[in-house]
């Protein structure tokens, strides 16, 4: 057997490009409803529990949470399902207590930047937006390099070799396009029918997703039961050294020493995930969009479950893959080599490697269109949530005229666009060497350290002022920081100062939630805004929790 | 098996079943509020398409 057979045939080509076609259709169908940015950018508020429960899951179930989950069940085991028994927790204490989730519905905004402006100033609002859309783009960086990725490993696709001497004889380029012309045709499927259809759009799709990667997740979870079977998955920890003890920093799979999770990671990733489902703007855009607060607070409630499957799944498809290449010591072997070379094959392979072995043709498809509609639901959300902000919280602001609800949407519309290429650059240029989450929880960090004090300071502490929220924004950039170059670069001065001091990217991220966090409190302290602000949202929808 | 096996594997199995009970809960209902949805969206087309031809 070698590393890239596949079972993927024309058949499943064939339901791939049909599932396509169905989701531009529905894009193009789904315009005749936009008729104002309200409609456009929440689908009107008219969303019930069930559509919202659906939609959510479509959005916060993408082929990228597949893709970090599953890598990291390849390279941690068991011990990486710390994150799903985090969210399960938090998600319940949320949905229980409505904390947070409940007043932001109820103060009526379309946005957290919105809500900057309502509690604090304009200018935090505007400030607000840029972070967060810088953030958030940032966060989006890898996502169509992943989802490039697993439709490579998946479907075995190597580039014609006419393409290669177009390349060479037009451009003088030697390296391969594959992946990248790739992730030049997911974004530009993407960018059609979100431009197209805005949240309503992003709505039918989510719910057609719903069905099918749902589907999906259940069919591959039996086949990567059936193949490894009880007895090996026992063998991953029996046999193969496999982690299973997140409080341990060692990860007994490896060769290099502490390069497990341990109690910093553990603290860095609780804070992060607390606040990330509280008030992660696509989270937020979705408890924004129901009809009443006390639906939102019942969306999180019942969220657990979805949230719970988006990361035991996929980890238990990485750990299958583990106990794979790990039964197969040729493919092993080959695997390592791919991985080491350094080209486009990482760890993050593995698991659609895998799959693409041990599900039969024609299922095969249907899994890979269920995961082409988790790449699309996720991205089809993130660009219309950031596109959004540039348009109602950093250009309309700033913008004396009162802008119409056609140029709401029009200039929407062209960040959505010009979002979408910055994705692109993005994702060809940056190599990440860390894993896709740790990446992912950094640069969501940028935008979370500051949303945190700011949000719920203005919901439930009267003191909180615009300076506090102005610090706390600038604060949450210091998160940058935490990238790989920057590390590697901060710990280079640490030895050439003789300092006996090294960070890594968890301790970097915890730093920068405190900073946020001291910030904004003393900045409310010592400058407190001049006049009263509404801190409470009304309360004609219910009591405040 | 210890305290963390048997943990992650109530977890692992907790995603499978919750998977499965959320797609046959969740998915008739779901379609009805999109179609109820969508007619309140229509009347609002209308009604915004109405007010720019009596503004303009």
């Amino acid at each position: 057997m070698q590393l890239f057979d596949t079972n993927f045939t024309s058949l499943d080509w064939g339901i791939v490009v049909a599932y396509l076609v169905i989701s531009i259709f529905v894009g193009i169908w789904a315009n005749r409803y936009v008729g104002n940015i309200a409609g456009y950018l929440v689908a009107g508020r008219t969303l019930r529990i069930r559509l919202a429960l659906a939609t959510m899951t479509g959005t916060e179930i993408g082929l990228v949470t597949v893709m970090y989950s599953a890598e990291l069940g390849f390279t941690q085991q068991y011990a990486s399902l710390y994150l799903a028994l985090y969210e399960l927790v938090i998600l319940l204490f949320i949905g229980l207590t409505g904390v947070v989730v409940y007043r932001l519905r109820q103060s009526k905004v379309l946005t957290i930047p919105e809500y900057y402006e309502k509690r604090y100033s304009r200018g935090v609002r505007v400030l607000g937006g840029v972070v967060m859309v810088m953030s958030g783009v940032l966060n989006m960086g890898l996502f169509l390099k992943a989802g490039a990725l697993f439709l490579v490993s998946v479907t075995g696709f190597t580039e014609p070799e006419w393409l290669q001497q177009v390349m060479v004889d037009t451009f003088d380029y030697h390296e391969p396009v594959g992946l990248k012309l790739i992730m030049t045709a997911l974004l530009l499927l993407v960018l059609f029918y979100t431009v197209l259809g805005g949240m309503i759009s992003v709505v039918i799709t989510d719910l057609i997703q719903f069905v099918i990667l749902g589907s999906a997740m259940v069919i591959v979870s039996l086949f990567v039961v059936n193949e490894v079977g009880i007895d090996g998955f026992s063998e991953v920890v029996t046999v193969q050294n496999g982690y299973f003890d997140p409080t341990s920093i060692d990860n007994p799979s490896t060769e290099k020493p502490d390069d497990g999770i341990g109690p910093v990671t553990l603290t860095a990733q609780f804070v992060v995930l607390v606040v990330a489902l509280m008030l992660w703007p696509t989270g937020a855009s979705r408890t924004l969009a129901v009809k009443t607060p006390e639906i939102a607070r019942k969306l999180y409630l019942c969220s657990t479950i979805p949230f719970l499957a988006r990361r035991s799944l996929p980890v238990l498809w990485g750990i299958g893959a583990f106990a794979f290449f790990h039964s197969h010591p040729a493919l092993n072997e080959q695997f390592q080599a791919a991985v080491q070379a350094g080209g486009d094959v990482n760890t993050q392979a593995a698991m659609p490697l895998f799959l693409a072995k041990i599900i039969p043709s024609g299922l095969l498809g249907l899994v890979t269109a269920g995961m082409v509609a988790a790449f699309m639901s996720t991205h089809d959300s993130y660009l219309l949530c950031w596109s959004g902000v540039i348009t109602q919280d950093v250009v309309a602001p700033l913008l004396k005229n009162e802008l119409t609800n056609k140029q709401r949407i029009l200039i929407t519309r062209v960040a959505i666009v010009a979002t979408g290429f910055m994705l692109l650059t993005w994702g060809l240029w940056y190599e990440v060497s860390s894993n896709l989450w740790q990446y992912m929880a950094i640069t969501g960090t940028v935008y979370l350290a500051g949303v945190f004090p700011i949000v719920i300071g203005g919901l439930y502490w009267s003191r909180s002022s615009s300076v506090g929220a102005y610090i706390a924004l600038l604060g949450g950039l210091t998160g940058i920081l935490g990238l790989d170059p920057c590390i590697k670069f901060l710990n280079s001065q640490f030895v050439e100062m003789d300092a006996s001091i090294t960070v890594d990217s968890n301790v970097m991220m915890l730093m920068t939630f405190a900073f946020s966090l001291l910030g904004f409190v003393a900045g409310s302290l010592l400058w407190p805004d001049d006049r009263p602000k509404n801190s409470q949202p009304s309360t004609d929808e219910g009591a405040n929790p | 098996m210890n305290a963390w096996m048997t943990l992650w594997t109530i977890v692992l199995a907790g995603g499978v079943l919750g998977m499965v009970g959320l797609l046959l809960l969740v998915t008739a209902g779901a379609i009805r509020e999109l179609k109820e949805s969508l007619a309140e969206l229509s009347a609002d087309v209308t009604e915004t398409a109405d007010s720019e031809s009596a503004t303009s």
